[in-house]
């Protein structure tokens, strides 16, 4: 898939955890995870927002479209 | 609680009463059976054409027995459908609703209801010159067709790959964040 999920980068620019994104955001450091790792198939609105609210950031801050494929 | 939750409850609980219902008729299949053959032999087991003159006197015990083993071919055929239902009852009852073995289950249950069928088929063109052989009546043919069981055993296995498309609908869920 061409999105890049680049939240490990989000947060360590706000020097904030992945278990403490969960617990602000509302869903399970599991599923936090796989978003993370780029393993997740479908992101809600919902999902996107609440993260975006809590890191203080846009939407762009944390997906990234790399047409050619060059995923991490 | 979510419409999802609650939907999933309501498959758990219905599939454990009705794991129960199908395991008592899975201990009591096997008696009657037992008791009908004990009782009536193996006659009443079999398709035979209306009218047909059985005499249990000519059987030997290896007809008797060549006789009950085709007879039990059904029942045989049922037992392991019932099996199955068990086993998928006990699988939905414990949340595995989507789970490829759930899945297999399922399938296998269509294709052993398929079998159903095809064991009396086999049942009415044996009975004839297996009871000629042993003497124990004229020789006919039966042809025995029923397409009933036949006919829910492939709307189950079509059910079946209905059940894969939900399972790759329940992955898509799950990784969904």
């Amino acid at each position: 898939m061409a999105i890049v999920v680049n939240l490990d980068v989000a947060l360590a620019r706000r020097k904030m955890k992945l278990t403490d994104l969960a617990a602000a955001v509302g869903i399970t450091v599991q599923n936090l995870s796989v978003l993370k790792s780029g393993r997740a198939r479908a992101v809600r609105f919902s999902t996107l927002d609440a993260i975006c609210r809590h890191l203080d950031c846009q939407p762009g801050d944390i997906l990234e479209y790399r047409p050619d494929g060059d995923c991490r | 609680m979510t419409s999802l939750d609650r939907h999933r409850e309501r498959v758990q609980s219905l599939s454990r009463r009705a794991r129960a219902v199908v395991l008592a008729a899975l201990a009591a299949t096997p008696l009657a059976f037992a008791a009908l053959l004990a009782w009536r032999g193996p006659a009443p087991l079999l398709p035979l054409p209306a009218g047909t003159a059985v005499d249990p006197a000519a059987l030997s015990t290896g007809g008797w027995i060549a006789l009950a083993a085709l007879a039990v071919l059904r029942p045989v055929v049922f037992l392991a459908a019932l099996v199955l239902l068990v086993d998928l009852f006990g699988r939905y009852g414990r949340g595995q609703v989507f789970a490829t073995a759930s899945i297999d289950r399922l399938r296998h249950l269509g294709w052993s209801l398929v079998g159903l069928d095809a064991a009396a088929l086999v049942q009415g063109l044996l009975a004839g010159p297996l009871l000629g052989r042993l003497g124990a009546a004229e020789p006919f043919l039966a042809l025995s067709i029923g397409v009933g069981p036949a006919l829910i055993g492939l709307a189950v296995i079509v059910i079946a790959r209905v059940m894969a498309l939900g399972r790759a609908l329940e992955e898509l869920e799950e990784l969904t964040v």
